[in-house]
């Protein structure tokens, strides 16, 4: 199931089918088929890229120029495997990122002590951060026991070595693991119940 | 990398807290860009991970001072209110009508002081006092008549109401000290005061007395 704020702060939830008969209405231009191709694949290339690049800056130019090739790759000829939307999509990329990556002299991936650049936090990593999903977040927290939650927040929070972390909780990596599944999945229980109770009412 | 092998490694959390070796994050991208379900659940993780970020570096707001035990919270129940304050007037109107008005003429109240030798005089001779006096008792006692504690009885010698009060012995070296007053002035008649040793009020001794 895939569920997305709509702009007008609604929800919906839908699952669109990657076939040909998607593919031919972007190609043809279909905003609304454009509009969900780029909230999905808009997000899974933020995910990937954060994982790679810390600059949200050289992500969001990325992300630009990857939509720019692949619909103008699409209104040339189309994809030859309509089904492979995603791996076409991860290539185009892939391709991008490496060009940029050169283009600005740097190594394919940035120490992990880089210095954080001062806050250019773009709006698509913004609109990841809503205060519905906050309250949700609290939610969730609130239903672990207090060692669990402050154990996350010392992860993800503080930028400490997360070996570190687990040393000072006494865990392990695979407890840590554990931890961040269930929250997940609780997390994205909760949003689930919301969504339909919100298309219910 | 396939899904059953994405959900078998914990690929998405490993993915997410940096864990995998280069070769394994390209081969997660791959997969997970195709394939739906992995792509949710990033998406559920990575989402969850901003926001609570967010939410863990938001201040910590103020712990609230425990609650205090109320011992008195029952006395602010309101149907308790009439009846609290309706016992708070009755008693207001007994301390101010009757109690300190009678401390006060006793306490200002002359006093006739008396001096009797217990077990010589017997019930014999009688004390006098004036209407309206307090009636003090100053004796020497024998040691065979000292007890710490003593219970003394005021009889109307024709029957009635009695007045009756306990008082400390004297210490055993200072017996010819011992006095005690009447708590409260004698109305006019012949009256017997008897002293009894406390506590079992198996001896005692008596006294008349006169109040003209």
């Amino acid at each position: 199931m895939y569920y997305h704020d709509r702009d007008d702060g609604e929800h919906r939830l839908e699952r669109q089918t990657f076939d040909a008969a998607y593919v031919e209405r972007l190609k043809d231009g279909d905003a609304a088929t454009q509009a969900d191709f780029t909230r999905y694949f808009g997000e899974l290339l933020l995910f990937k890229l954060r994982a790679r690049i810390r600059s949200p800056q050289l992500v969001e130019d990325i992300r630009q120029e990857t939509f720019l090739r692949v619909f103008v790759t699409l209104r040339r000829g189309g994809l030859q495997s309509p089904e492979r939307l995603g791996a076409f999509v991860l290539s185009v990329c892939n391709n991008v990122m490496f060009e940029a990556l050169r283009a600005e002299g740097r190594a394919s991936q940035m120490p992990e002590n880089a210095p954080e650049p001062p806050d250019e936090r773009e709006d698509a990593e913004a609109a990841l951060v809503t205060e519905e999903r906050k309250t949700t977040v609290r939610t969730v927290l609130a239903t672990m026991p207090a060692k669990d939650r402050d154990l996350l927040s010392s992860v993800f929070l503080e930028e400490i070595d997360k070996d570190e972390v687990c040393r000072r909780y006494k865990v392990d990596r695979q407890y840590l693991r554990v931890l961040l599944h269930r929250a997940r999945n609780r997390f994205r229980d909760a949003l689930e119940r919301d969504a339909a109770r919100k298309m219910g009412a | 990398m396939t899904h059953a092998n994405a959900m078998k490694l914990y690929a998405v959390e490993r993915y997410l807290l940096g864990e995998m070796p280069e070769n394994e994050q390209d081969a997660f991208e791959q997969h997970y860009f195709e394939c739906r379900e992995c792509a949710d659940d990033l998406r559920a993780a990575s989402i969850f991970l901003e926001n609570l970020k967010q939410v863990a570096a938001e201040p910590v707001p103020a712990p609230r001072p425990e609650p205090q035990r109320d011992w008195f919270a029952w006395m602010r129940w309101a149907p308790l209110q009439p009846v609290l304050t309706g016992l708070l007037l009755v008693i207001l109107g007994y301390q101010s009508f009757y109690r300190i008005p009678n401390l006060e003429r006793t306490a200002a109240a002359p006093v006739a002081q008396a001096h009797v030798d217990f077990g010589v005089r017997g019930e014999g001779d009688a004390v006098r006092a004036q209407h309206g006096e307090l009636l003090q008792i100053e004796t020497n006692l024998t040691p065979s008549l000292w007890a710490s504690r003593y219970h003394v009885v005021v009889r109307p010698a024709g029957g009635g109401k009695a007045v009756e009060f306990d008082i400390d012995g004297p210490p055993r070296d200072r017996l010819s000290d011992f006095k005690f007053k009447v708590p409260q002035p004698l109305g006019p008649g012949d009256y017997v005061l008897t002293l009894h040793w406390a506590p079992d009020k198996s001896e005692s001794t008596r006294l008349r007395v006169e109040i003209q």
